[in-house]
């Protein structure tokens, strides 16, 4: 009993620091992973605000053929959320966008827990081909869907809060109906001002409910 | 000694709750189904569609289709989205196609047992069943 009683302070001690090294530790490591969490929603994971489109790109490969451009980039994404990235081939003054995105590993289990993520983008080349020879591949964007695409309440909460910024005067509600064998989402505008049609109202709320990062990173290369 | 062990006692049941305050296990959430437990299944309101990632996206004027994937069910889907409401499709390839039933700004399918190659297609037209924009098919 005299032992124990012996070792009772030191020992309260050490796990008293232990447990607050652990604590401090946690913290500290919680505040670094705030920013980048994966969020179910991707709405409250990020400050788009705060995300920087100086993203670093590696090309890893391009193949061409007579109809298309395939070209593999991995890129560090800004936060652990489910970016897409969105880009362009410019072929002698044409811009060719993206027809094809790829997540590379896309069924790893493990390929959206780190931010380094391979895609193989495809562009389609007119028949003509380049007449130079030459291409600036550009990585436009990183873009998400709110919700990941699937119609919450908080996603449709957070598009009213913007549009409420956005566009004031603008009303509307979106309703995802579900029926046999899938869904889809409506919108129905209930008030807008006099300056905006249905159709501008509906772009707006599409854009609010998709979050983009333009990015600025672009590379020359050769098409022959 | 008694007091000791009492303290002791009061001691680890606090560093009991502090250890499980700030070192939670992972929460595993149990899916709502996996792999072909999936088929058929909307995926909305599920957790398959909380972890979900875009494995493929494909473009077509103003439409574009993602093979959706869950990691946690082990399921994909079909997912079409436009720039306005409009008459829209959502096909799993050789497996099934939900044909949005009035106009929609996007439209889903129902999942189907992603633990080999799922490929799908998106559709955009004028009216009902009558689609002339097809995304060619993601596979992933």
């Amino acid at each position: 009993m005299k032992k124990i009683s012996k070792y009772f302070k030191p020992m309260l001690v050490a796990l008293t620091i232990i447990t607050i090294i652990g604590a401090v530790a946690f913290l500290a490591l919680n505040g670094v992973n705030a920013v980048s969490q994966n969020t179910p929603l991707g709405i409250s994971g990020y400050n788009i605000n705060q995300i920087s489109g100086d993203v670093q790109v590696n090309l890893k490969n391009i193949v061409i053929h007579t109809s298309d451009v395939q070209t593999e980039l991995c890129i560090e994404m800004p936060t652990l959320d489910p970016w897409n990235p969105y880009a362009t081939l410019t072929v002698d003054g044409t811009i060719v966008p993206n027809s094809e995105v790829a997540l590379i590993n896309a069924k790893d289990p493990k390929v959206m827990e780190t931010s380094n993520r391979c895609y193989l983008f495809t562009f389609l080349l007119s028949t003509n081909g380049s007449t130079s020879g030459k291409g600036v591949l550009k990585l436009d964007k990183l873009w998400l869907e709110l919700g990941r695409g699937q119609l919450t309440a908080d996603v449709i909460a957070e598009v009213k809060t913007r549009m409420s910024k956005a566009a004031p005067g603008v009303d509307f509600e979106m309703v995802s109906v579900s029926g046999k064998g899938g869904g889809g989402v409506a919108i129905n505008i209930t008030s807008k001002p006099d300056n905006m049609s249905d159709d501008d109202v509906m772009r707006l709320i599409q854009q609010l409910s998709i979050d983009e990062v333009p990015t600025n990173w672009q590379t020359e290369i050769t098409l022959k | 000694m008694k007091k000791h062990l009492q303290r002791l006692n009061i001691l680890l049941s606090i560093l009991s709750i502090l250890t499980f305050t700030f070192f939670p296990t992972n929460a595993v959430f149990a899916a709502t189904c996996t792999g072909s437990a999936c088929n058929g299944m909307d995926p909305a309101g599920t957790t398959c569609w909380n972890d979900a990632i875009d494995a493929v996206i494909h473009y077509a004027s103003t439409i574009y289709n993602i093979n959706k994937y869950s990691p946690g069910c082990v399921a994909n889907w079909s997912y079409t989205r436009n720039t306005s409401a409009t008459w829209l499709a959502a096909e799993t390839v050789g497996v099934n196609t939900y044909y949005g039933n009035t106009t929609y700004v996007w439209v889903w399918n129902s999942m189907y047992d992603g633990s080999g190659v799922v490929c799908t297609k998106g559709h955009k037209g004028s009216s009902y069943g009558n689609y002339t924009v097809h995304t060619t098919s993601a596979c992933a």
